[in-house]
């Protein structure tokens, strides 16, 4: 039972290292929900009366449809948002708020939530969307947080989730449970977000669906130097690149936005590695390139009520290796695995090892006394659905949050910002 | 030991020994040449290797006085240097400069030793290593080789130190160019030598060790080496290193071809040496092969010989030698003869006395008769009657066996073909047996009693038609000629019948000797004594099973 946990913990790892930032994660997290709220911290204010016909918004992060729904790099992330709806939308101080469903409501205590759809919910073909629908498109992924789902209307279905969840049906917001559906010939999965989009090319076009007033969107694909994204008259520009933060600052056309701290390093070791305080200041500030802080509880892996119990001892541990290994790509997940070679913090001669993210799962099987930089998502809408022993078996050291920045052009669309860091046009 | 081995053995040091002498000499000759060679080219790639190392000391001193002197320029530097802001760019002020002049290592450090930036390691920051450019400052040349950290591991560069004066404070910068296996490849340039970096700690090698050569040529190049964490400078060493292997594979070459010349000269002496020594002993062997043949009874073997050496020579000497013992011979065998006859003589004087006793006491007894009483004359001479027939009769045996014994030769030049026609006339070959005959034209006459002749060849051709014994076979007659004119005449009789065995062979021409029931085994024995008669000579060749062959050669009327 550990080791396919382990590969789907391993999987879940890579995933999130391969994306610069912010893989969203099953699961979750703090604040209590809310009912519907007023406008708050979550909103990025616009200049409304400006309304722009079209929005050109670049994300580092290549975008294939073959993924949609469910995002896999960053660019996937903010697109797939756009186009793809869930039932509930949770904002990032962890409000929820109505998407696809109405209303939600629990007879038990929040082990049984029932969901309504609205009426209004389409996809973008117009075809209502129906609870079969929904249920339809989860396919197995509900699974992991749900024992069982059904329908129980046209638009009525009814959740029975593993662990109660009181503070309401807050899963329902990852988006490997949007909805969608796929038809054979296109492309891609037709949606139920505000934006639709066909074609496959690298600069894709987004545009609202049903005519609503919102802008189009010019998606700009985003490699290179992103400054030149700033010149080339990118309207929003999602990054961490210090360069182009720095250069917007320069910019009276541009607001510096800064997004919740969505991903947390953390190293994984046979045994936790002490990291005082100065040391993980030192990383943040020195070794990283990045925006980041020494990282800060509390952190979802060490919610006890999933049962998991203490990491198991050292006894099994095989002495095969003296390298801190991490993923080729992630350019922070190397700075720190550089910056502990150099500080020898268990006095043992290591050196840094790249793998290929599809390989690191298996390095982390058998990782003997390897170390490991690993990245993974700050908040986790359930954290028993993430938790494995098999990977997680071992000390954890939280070592920085990291974040991003949205670069506004002046005048440009109003936003808000979901649970894990994704921006939303409103 | 024959002489044949003898010559053979002396062939094989006469070929060997110098064979193996040029060999052993042309091998060192080789060895020392290649050796040479090797050694003028690792000097030359250690001064090759020297002037490089030089240019890259200096390129790299260049490259850091560049540096410097642009960091001085630069006021973020030094703001981030001396007022510690925008420590960022301090830290990776280093990996830019580094890459912008070409370098693989940077590092900068400040009075005390602590790395403030580091371009091959941008997050060893704040480390202290405050004894690498103190060392560096003292290598001789001002170079030395670094093992340089990392995160993946350390590598060796050839670094230099330089420094700096930013707001009063002293920063040292020390650079260098990586040296790896790849950079000793390209200083190695023939792929035929070795470059190694033979360091404290390890060995760094242009390729990979070729274990099996025995033989290298060395030549090296000190260097002063620095260990990030060493508080004194290390000796190391660039190897070149030429393995002989090209001279171990002239030498392998150089071994089987001397070797295959060694076999076939071997040969070839071999096969010379047995042609020569077969041309030397054969016609020895063959002379020695007639000289066995040769007894006081057995002189018609023939020693001639048309070779004008020393073997002819040989030859014609026993020749003549054979010709004085069958002179002797003759002569000897005239007084046995002469001996014989005598005996005959008596014993012809015995015989005739037993046979004229008879006649004598009959003869008296009617002498006495007649005398005394001439009437019973006619009675007596009846009753003596019977003696006096079975008495003379006694006689006439006895004449026949002795004329048998020794016939009256009356020697006359005698056509060889037209005897040995009327020979055969008279010789009625049994069912079964085939005679031919195969008679040479314009043969010479031969001095002989015609009568002896045809009872040299009766003989001959009764022998072998009874030597066929019954069975199906052939007996050939043939005659030839022999030598020129006045030569001789060979009279051939072959069967193919049962053949002698040696032993047989040995006593074939003695008297009395015979293995043919009723034989008289006077046959050959009076062919012999015949054909010596006529000064000829008789040869018999005879194979158990196969047949045999009696050669008569009888000396040609000139």
């Amino acid at each position: 039972m550990i080791a396919p946990r382990c590969a789907l913990l391993g999987a879940l790892v890579t995933a999130a290292a391969c994306a610069p930032r912010g893989a969203p994660g099953p699961g979750f997290l703090v604040p209590p929900p809310r009912s519907i709220a007023p406008p708050s911290a979550c909103d990025v204010p616009g200049d409304a009366a400006a309304a722009p016909d079209t929005l050109s918004v670049a994300v580092p992060g290549a975008v294939d449809p073959a993924h949609a729904p469910v995002p896999v790099t960053g660019g996937e992330r903010v697109l797939f948002r756009q186009l793809y709806e869930t039932l509930l939308r949770l904002d990032c101080e962890g409000r929820l708020h109505p998407a696809l469903a109405a209303a939600w409501s629990t007879p038990d205590g929040g082990r049984t939530w029932t969901l309504t759809i609205a009426d209004s919910a389409r996809f973008w073909d117009g075809v209502p969307v129906g609870a079969r629908d929904v249920i339809a498109a989860w396919g197995t992924a509900i699974s992991a947080v749900a024992e069982s789902t059904a329908a129980t209307g046209d638009h009525t279905l009814t959740v029975r989730w593993r662990r109660p969840a009181p503070e309401g049906p807050v899963a329902i917001a990852d988006p490997a449970l949007a909805v969608a559906k796929r038809v054979p010939g296109i492309a891609w999965p037709i949606g139920t977000g505000a934006y639709w989009v066909s074609g496959v090319t690298a600069d894709l076009t987004a545009a609202p669906v049903g005519g609503a007033r919102r802008p189009v969107l010019r998606w700009r694909p985003a490699g290179g130097d992103q400054r030149d994204l700033l010149d080339a008259g990118v309207d929003l520009l999602v990054t961490d690149d210090p360069g182009a933060v720095a250069y917007a600052a320069t910019r009276a056309d541009f607001s510096s936005v800064p997004l919740p701290w969505d991903r947390t390093y953390v190293l994984l070791a046979p045994v936790p590695v002490r990291a005082p305080a100065p040391i993980l200041e030192d990383l943040a500030r020195h070794a990283v390139r990045v925006e980041a802080r020494p990282a800060s509880p509390p952190f979802w892996w060490q919610d006890s009520t999933c049962g998991a119990g203490p990491p198991p001892g050292t006894a099994s541990i095989v002495r095969s290796g003296s390298a801190i290994v991490f993923v080729q790509g992630d350019a922070v997940a190397r700075d720190l695995a550089d910056r502990l070679v150099a500080l020898s913090l268990d006095a043992q001669p290591r050196r840094a090892v790249g793998v290929l993210p599809e390989a690191l799962a298996g390095r982390l099987a058998a990782r003997g006394d390897d170390w490991f930089v690993v990245s993974v998502p700050r908040t986790a809408l359930d954290a028993c659905a993430a938790w494995s022993p098999g990977l997680w078996g071992s000390g954890i050291t939280p070592l920085l949050d990291v974040r991003r920045r949205m670069l506004v052009r002046h005048g440009g669309a109003r936003l808000s910002i979901d649970w894990d860091a994704v921006p939303r046009i409103r | 030991m024959t002489f044949r081995t003898r010559v053979l053995l002396a062939f094989a040091p006469v070929v060997l020994v110098p064979l193996l002498v040029f060999g052993i000499g042309v091998r060192r000759a080789v060895r020392d040449r290649l050796a040479a060679q090797y050694q003028r080219r690792v000097d030359a790639l250690v001064a090759v290797i020297e002037e490089d190392l030089t240019q890259r000391s200096r390129s790299v001193g260049d490259r850091l006085g560049a540096l410097t002197a642009a960091a001085l320029e630069d006021n973020h530097l030094r703001a981030a240097a001396v007022q510690a802001v925008d420590r960022q760019y301090l830290l990776d002020y280093a990996g830019s400069a580094m890459r912008l002049a070409g370098l693989d290592m940077l590092q900068i450090q400040d009075a005390n030793g602590r790395i403030v930036s580091s371009g091959h390691f941008r997050q060893e920051f704040d480390r202290l290593e405050p004894a690498l450019p103190r060392l560096l400052a003292t290598a001789p040349g001002g170079v030395a080789l670094v093992r340089a950290r990392t995160p993946e591991g350390a590598f060796l560069a050839l670094a230099r130190v330089d420094s700096l004066r930013l707001g009063g404070g002293r920063f040292t910068v020390v650079g260098g160019l990586a040296v790896d296996s790849a950079a000793l490849a390209r200083l190695a340039r023939d792929s035929t030598l070795r470059v190694d970096l033979e360091y404290p700690g390890g060995v760094l090698a242009s390729r990979a060790s070729d274990t099996t050569a025995a033989d290298e040529i060395v030549g090296e190049v000190p260097l002063a080496f620095v260990d990030g964490d060493s508080a004194r400078l290390a000796p190391a060493r660039i190897v070149v290193t030429a393995p002989l292997t090209a001279l171990a594979d002239v030498r392998r070459s150089m071994d089987v071809g001397f070797l295959v010349a060694v076999l076939a000269t071997v040969a070839a002496a071999m096969l010379l040496g047995g042609w020569l020594a077969s041309r030397v002993t054969r016609p020895l062997a063959d002379l020695a092969e007639t000289a066995r043949r040769v007894d006081l009874e057995r002189l018609d073997v023939a020693f001639g010989s048309e070779r004008p050496d020393e073997i002819g020579a040989l030859a014609r000497l026993l020749g003549e030698m054979t010709e004085r013992l069958r002179a002797g011979a003759a002569r000897l065998r005239d007084t046995e003869r002469r001996a014989a006859m005598g005996d005959l003589a008596r014993q012809v004087n015995h015989d005739v006395r037993n046979g004229l006793a008879p006649l004598r006491n009959v003869l008296r007894h009617l002498v006495r008769v007649a005398r005394e009483e001439p009437d019973q004359l006619p009675h007596v001479f009846a009753e003596r009657q019977t003696t006096l027939e079975s008495s003379l009769a006694y006689l006439e045996t006895l004449a026949t066996n002795y004329a048998r014994l020794y016939p009256e030769t009356r020697a006359t030049p005698c056509d060889v073909n037209e005897v040995v026609r009327e020979t055969l006339r008279l010789v009625a070959p049994p069912d079964g047996v085939r005679v031919d005959t195969t008679l040479a034209d314009s043969l010479p006459r031969v001095r002989a009693d015609a009568f002896v002749l045809r009872r040299i060849l009766e003989n001959l051709v009764r022998n072998a038609v009874e030597a066929i014994d019954g069975a199906a076979g052939a007996v050939t007659v043939t005659t030839e000629q022999r030598g020129g004119d006045g030569g001789s005449v060979r009279v051939t009789v072959a069967d193919n019948g049962k053949g002698m065995t040696r032993p047989e062979l040995e006593r074939a021409f003695d008297d009395f000797y015979t293995t043919k029931p009723g034989g008289t085994g006077l046959g050959l024995s009076i062919v012999r004594r015949l054909v010596l008669d006529l000064n000829g000579s008789v040869k018999v060749e005879t194979q158990p099973g196969q047949g045999t062959t009696f050669f008569v050669e009888l000396p040609g009327e000139p």
